[in-house]
């Protein structure tokens, strides 16, 4: 650039803090008249000025293209900023191909990989209509600009949408672009093969195929096999899939919990005052079991207790137990604070083929073809941690929201039972089984129904908790092979 | 194709599909003519509504950039007179001025995305992490440098440097390609 043009010498080795400001708040959008008037006396006359500005306009359009934010508002007011549904002009990720390159903040649009497929599809439409005899008008098409849907809506049934949210429906696609429940669930397939369950109240904002944000409330991402890498982006983290399924809730200060009911995901943590010209922290990898919270303070909690449907829906970590619960709460007296691991409650759970520890993928099942005894089926179950099996002076306190009957499954190896045991709970005679299946007992796979593959069996304690309050159980025997189970049911 | 040869169904969805791989260009484009992306999303959706209509009038013996980019100039100028002067980054004279400096460019903003790619792969993570707040999650810059400890008019420096600097790397891996 000459040294008589107006334009400073931006971008050369210093930069300009006088214009770069202006040039930011045009790109933007934002600029007052009188900015504008600036940049334009700048760039009159002066081809290599016109010749920079064009440079920035450009870099600008292919950085907003390669992001998908094409079609948004940047750097306005969130409201501003929000990118509307359906008005994506933004690119579209590929599918689950690749997708570990989601682990990546970015994606390289794949050129409007989503507008082709819709486009060539259209032809046959606009073909027809042009060859039809009788035609005489064209169809509606739409725009390639928002022929670029992210994700289509696989269940929208019972759903209350949030103030300004228009209703939608089962097998509409949606463009990137903010979506809010106020009550029900919205389930959504992202076309990066990931089913998003949207718990409301809650808001999400769909960023591309392989990658949704949780501004609000509650979701859960169960991510298909082509899915692996799919990211769940949250103020406290960035929440990458390694093939799981996993929740996350935003609280009203920003505070993200992450927990993971399947498989595994890595936390990239934000932090909060080094913020975003950080370098991205060392990922943390959760494993099934695993819940934190992440302050908006940037702290780290353990979730001590995950409360989940037994259908494998909704789940809530904190407030009132909910509507119908008997367990309430459980928590240890030896798990690190900052751990990680968390026990599962199933709320009415208990029933064949069930999950029995978090930290493992044995089942519980009755022990023969009559099945489950019939007063443990549908009762709320504790998903503890079979790692617990021997841990010394254990304390497990399990709170029961109603007057209830608190069972404990116990595996009595060489007849030995636990003084708390046999001292606070009668022996009912009842029994359960345990389908460990691998990797303990390699020979055997996990079987599905009554009586198919037990490898132990569990001797059923009851104990009758007359009003609502706590329960400590004490350790298991140390003789035990797996931990000891807890279900409860309300008291008639 | 020309006027008097037949529209058949091959040809119209080979017109479709250079509407679809143009978008990154045409958006740039617009981009271009408008100073910015303000409005550069609604000016696309509207050319591609009149580049649909006209596929059957387009001459495959032609380039179909050209003409792709005339339509979206004619949308430009429509789009200009629903807005109030003061609002439009360009004068008129100055808009004729861009259009003749874009069209000499011959950017082709498929292959430089690529290149982007490989560009930004090179900036450091502090960087990468500010056009990420920027760019991806649409965060302002006061936030940004807010965050960063930085006044925001040493952020919007930095963020026009970072812009330069990309170009000027895609511009170098563009040229080593072809002269490869």
């Amino acid at each position: 650039m000459s040294a008589q043009n107006e334009w400073p010498p931006l971008g050369d080795s210093g930069g300009s803090d006088e214009m770069s400001p202006l040039v930011e708040a045009v790109l933007a959008g934002e600029a007052t008249a009188e900015q504008l008037d600036a940049v334009r006396a700048a760039l009159r006359g002066s081809p290599a000025a016109l010749g920079a500005y064009l440079d920035q306009v450009h870099a600008d359009a292919l950085l907003r293209w390669r992001s998908g934010s094409a079609s948004a508002g940047i750097g306005g007011s969130p409201g501003a900023g929000a990118v509307g549904l359906n008005d994506g002009a933004g690119p579209v990720p590929g599918s689950g191909s690749g997708a570990r390159r989601m682990r990546h903040a970015w994606r390289r649009p794949v050129l409007a990989a989503a507008a082709v497929v819709a486009l060539v599809g259209a032809v046959a439409i606009v073909v027809a209509w042009r060859w039809s005899p009788s035609g005489r008008e064209a169809p509606t098409l739409p725009p390639v600009a928002a022929a670029a849907p992210v994700a289509d809506v696989v269940d929208a049934a019972g759903v209350t949408w949030a103030s300004g949210q228009r209703p939608l429906v089962a097998s509409e696609a949606l463009s990137p672009g903010e979506v809010g429940v106020a009550s029900g669930t919205l389930r959504l397939a992202a076309r990066g093969d990931a089913v998003v369950s949207v718990f409301g109240p809650a808001r999400v904002r769909l960023i591309s195929g392989g990658r949704v944000q949780a501004l609000a409330g509650r979701i859960t991402t169960r991510v298909g096999p082509a899915g692996k890498g799919f990211v769940v982006d949250a103020p406290g983290a960035d929440v990458v899939d390694l093939g799981t399924e996993f929740g996350v809730q935003v609280g009203p200060a920003g505070e993200t919990a992450v927990v993971v009911f399947d498989g595994e995901v890595d936390l990239n943590r934000k932090s909060p005052s080094a913020g975003a010209g950080t370098a991205p922290s060392t990922p943390t990898r959760l494993t099934r079991g695993h819940a934190v919270r992440i302050a908006s303070s940037g702290a780290v909690d353990r979730i001590v207790a995950v409360d989940r449907l037994s259908s494998g829906g909704d789940w809530r970590i904190d407030g009132p137990p909910a509507p119908g619960a008997v367990i309430a709460a459980v928590h240890d007296n030896v798990r690190d604070p900052a751990g990680g691991m968390y026990y599962q409650i199933a709320r009415g759970g208990l029933a064949e083929d069930v999950r029995a520890y978090v930290d493992r993928s044995y089942e519980w099942n009755g022990v023969d073809a009559a099945g489950l005894p019939p007063e443990l089926v549908g009762a709320d179950l504790v998903m503890p941690f079979n790692s617990d099996k021997r841990t010394p002076e254990l304390a497990l306190t399990v709170t029961v929201a109603r007057p209830a009957a608190l069972y404990v499954f116990h595996e009595p190896r060489h007849g030995e039972v636990p003084e708390w045991l046999r001292r606070d709970f009668t022996d009912t005679g009842l029994k359960v089984g345990l389908d460990e299946g691998p990797p303990d007992l390699r020979q055997k796979a996990i079987g599905a129904g009554s009586g198919q593959s037990v490898d132990r069996v569990f001797t059923v304690w009851r104990r009758e908790v007359r009003a609502a309050g706590s329960v400590v159980l004490g350790e298991n025997s140390p003789a035990a092979k797996s931990m000891y189970g807890i279900a409860a049911v309300p008291l008639k | 194709m020309s006027g008097d040869e037949a529209v058949t169904p091959d040809r119209l969805g080979a017109v479709v599909r250079q509407i679809a791989a143009s978008q990154s260009g045409l958006y740039a484009y617009v981009c271009a003519l408008l100073g910015g992306s303000r409005g550069a999303a609604d000016v696309l959706q509207e050319a591609n509504v009149v580049l649909w209509e006209k596929a059957a009038e387009y001459d495959a013996t032609r380039p179909f950039l050209p003409w792709a980019y005339g339509i979206a100039h004619f949308q430009v100028l429509a789009y200009r007179k629903r807005q109030s002067r003061d609002k439009l980054v360009f004068d008129d004279g100055l808009l004729a001025a861009v259009d003749a400096a874009v069209r000499r460019r011959d950017d082709r903003a498929d292959r430089e995305l690529e290149a982007l790619d490989g560009c930004v792969g090179k900036l450091s993570p502090r960087q990468r992490a500010v056009l990420d707040a920027r760019y991806r999650d649409g965060e302002a810059v006061e936030a940004i440098a807010g965050r960063l400890n930085k006044a925001p008019n040493a952020l919007s420096a930095e963020l026009y440097r970072l812009r330069k600097g990309l170009m000027d790397c895609v511009r170098r891996a563009l040229g080593r390609e072809e002269t490869a």
